[in-house]
């Protein structure tokens, strides 16, 4: 059973961090958009050094597939957006249930991809660094989509299909760089008001498996439960992996969903709850991890966090994944 | 108390700190200057109820100018939480402080009454008091003590009714209980039914002149109404600027109760950006076609703590010229 993780991670320790300082400096200097955050070198020069030290975090804590390290400049979806020109990005949204916010996008007609994400070049440098496998992550299309203030032509098929060939063209960008795994989080389609939408992620998903056939796409599905959507999901041609959450609530009824599963893909078992600063002993690991592979078997199990730590303090968050890794690999010499 | 206007203007709760006293106050507490904080908060106070008086804010707040964060404030001053030294990322390039629920409190829930109190002596228009709810307390920190989310959050309304009561004695006479978690778990009805419960306790027993108000921001109100009526609040003062047409769309279709008012957020209180007035009027005349104007305050979505102070300052300015601007149309 491999270790992985599910996202970013948290950076600051009592409040410092060189790249807090940097954004910071950059804010004060430089009226902050997607496209501004890009074009400065000082910045990306600290976002190169963060990733340096975020890949040797991971690998003293013992995972065996890393998140390459970045940290965007605000978040994600504000960084992304430099990969479309003129696009709006609006103010920031609280995402689920989490007391994070996140720029959402204004989509008033198909957006056009004119340049990368900055995740594929921060997934090129990430690589540079070692040799560890790497697996990137973005936040699906669906989620932008879901998130947008979409309006006229930005809120029709045909801009959705285009969104959806902005993240194939990263996908498969990622491919050409080595990727071999690749997260795409999409936990919205789990809130109820969203379940409806699954063949949006689908259609996603199956486009942009296509496009990057030698990696394996893991849609990471956090803080909700599968139920009924479990098949559905498996049965997406090209679907690499589905991570799904087996702490606090959503522990008993996402075990439960466990029992329809089949076929060969990977399941990244959220076991570490990312939201709960209490570290889960070995042995309460062992308990879930024996849950899910008395369904699963344990060669296609990762164990992974709920989500990314990045909800987390960072001494809290490596200390999950430190135990995380220890019981995994324990797991795997008691050969389960 | 004075008299409020037609479309009375309320400020939310946070106002940008003066760049020192935000500095230190992040160092625990056992290593800050105590009395040069004191003096430095009270400084800041002092400058905010100015400022709003002179621009003609209503009901005016202290701007929390002594809270390092709404959570953490309550929590550790009560002493039922530690503070962990690495914050968590919220957004942009902010990081929260986030407090470790570890024991019962064990000190005197009387937090505010001293603060009120100061600002009372500065302040010749209304004051509201602000005091996060319960449900967010526990929602937004670590609980490391409590067995379980409901049983921490009605221990923690106990808390909060503890200093309510405090402050009602000492002369508060507007209240906003702050909740914006309240929106954060719109797809677990028990939550809500938590919050509503936790809510319904601090207010248990409050004299008819106080009036509560509550506050959400950054969510799906329209997933959460009209259950949000349940809560205990004469007024809701809700992050509207950008208001979602789902939430207008079921307010067409389950329009707000004359009873009830309606806290109408106007600014954004994350985009640096002010708007103009021009803007800020549209917004208002778009409210009055969803709430009577005898229902109506008019207030930013959240506080502004987090835009620089000139901006923060530009944005209550134009607030107040836009509502004056109305209030004329309907006078």
């Amino acid at each position: 059973m491999l270790v992985t993780t599910s996202g970013r991670f948290p950076i600051v320790s009592n409040g410092q961090h060189p790249l807090r300082a940097a954004v910071e400096d950059w804010r004060a200097r430089v009226t902050p958009t997607p496209e501004a955050a890009w074009q400065d070198t000082q910045l990306r020069a600290v976002q190169a050094e963060t990733q340096a030290e975020l890949l040797a975090a991971q690998a003293e804590a013992g995972a065996d597939i890393l998140d390459p390290g970045y940290v965007p400049v605000y978040d994600e979806w504000f960084q992304m957006a430099r990969a479309v020109p003129d696009l709006e990005v609006a103010a920031p949204l609280r995402y689920l249930d989490t007391n994070t916010y996140y720029h959402h996008w204004v989509l008033d007609r198909a957006p056009v991809r004119k340049g990368e994400s900055p995740i594929v070049s921060a997934y090129r440098h990430a690589a540079s660094l070692t040799d560890v496998p790497l697996k990137p992550t973005l936040f699906g299309p669906y989620t932008i989509w879901a998130y947008a203030d979409r309006q006229g032509a930005g809120d029709t098929p045909a801009a959705y299909a285009a969104l959806v060939d902005m993240w194939a063209a990263d996908a498969a960008a990622l491919a050409a760089a080595g990727a071999r795994y690749i997260q795409i989080d999409e936990s919205v389609v789990l809130r109820p008001k969203h379940r409806a939408d699954f063949p949006l992620v689908a259609q996603a998903i199956e486009r942009m498996a296509s496009a990057a056939p030698e990696a394996t796409l893991i849609v990471h599905l956090a803080c909700g439960a599968i139920g009924d959507l479990l098949q559905p999901f498996l049965n997406i041609p090209g679907l690499g992996g589905l991570g799904l959450d087996f702490t606090d609530a959503y522990r008993d009824p996402n075990l439960a969903a466990l029992a329809g599963w089949h076929g060969d893909a990977i399941l990244q078992a959220g076991v570490a709850d990312s939201r709960h600063i209490r570290v889960e002993s070995e042995a309460e690991l062992h308990e879930t991890l024996n849950a899910i592979t008395a369904i699963v078997p344990a060669e296609r199990c990762w164990a992974a966090p709920s989500t990314a730590l990045l909800h987390l303090p960072r001494h809290a968050a490596f200390a999950k994944l430190t135990t995380l890794a220890r019981a995994a690999h324990t797991f795997n010499g008691k050969g389960a | 108390m004075s008299q409020l206007p037609l479309l009375p203007i309320s400020s939310i709760g946070s106002l940008p700190k003066p760049p020192d006293l935000f500095q230190a106050e992040m160092a625990p507490l056992e290593q800050q200057d105590r009395a040069w904080m004191r003096q430095a908060q009270e400084a800041a106070v002092a400058d905010w109820i100015d400022i709003q008086e002179s621009l003609g804010i209503d009901v005016l707040v202290d701007g929390e100018q002594y809270r390092r964060s709404m959570t953490t404030y309550f929590l550790e001053g009560w002493g039922c939480a530690d503070i962990d030294p690495d914050a968590v990322w919220v957004l942009d390039n902010m990081y929260g402080q986030r407090a470790v629920i570890k024991r019962e409190a064990t000190e005197p829930r009387a937090l505010l009454t001293d603060w009120y109190e100061f600002a009372a002596s500065r302040a010749t228009s209304d004051l509201k008091v602000t005091v996060t709810g319960p449900y967010t307390l526990r929602d937004w920190v670590f609980d490391l003590h409590y067995p379980d989310r409901r049983s921490a959050v009605l221990a923690l309304a106990e808390c909060v009714r503890e200093e309510v009561q405090a402050l009602v004695a000492a002369g508060v006479r507007h209240l906003q209980i702050d909740e914006p978690a309240f929106v954060t778990r719109y797809d677990q009805p028990a939550e809500l039914d938590v919050a509503i419960e936790g809510m319904r306790r601090v207010c248990a027993g409050l004299p008819e002149h106080v009036t509560v108000y509550t506050h959400m921001c950054y969510g799906a109100f329209h997933e959460v109404y009209p259950k949000m009526l349940e809560l205990p609040a004469h007024v809701f003062c809700l992050e509207l600027a950008h208001v979602a047409p789902e939430m207008l769309d079921i307010l067409r279709r389950r329009p707000f109760p004359a009873d009830r008012g309606m806290g109408y957020g106007v600014v954004d209180a994350q985009d640096p950006r002010v708007e103009s007035v021009e803007e800020i009027e549209a917004r208002i005349r778009l409210a009055l076609e969803y709430f009577a104007p005898e229902q109506l305050w008019i207030n930013p979505d959240c506080g502004l703590q987090v835009v620089p102070r000139d901006a923060a300052v530009a944005k209550l300015q134009n607030l107040v010229a836009a509502t004056q601007r109305v209030r004329r149309s309907l006078a």
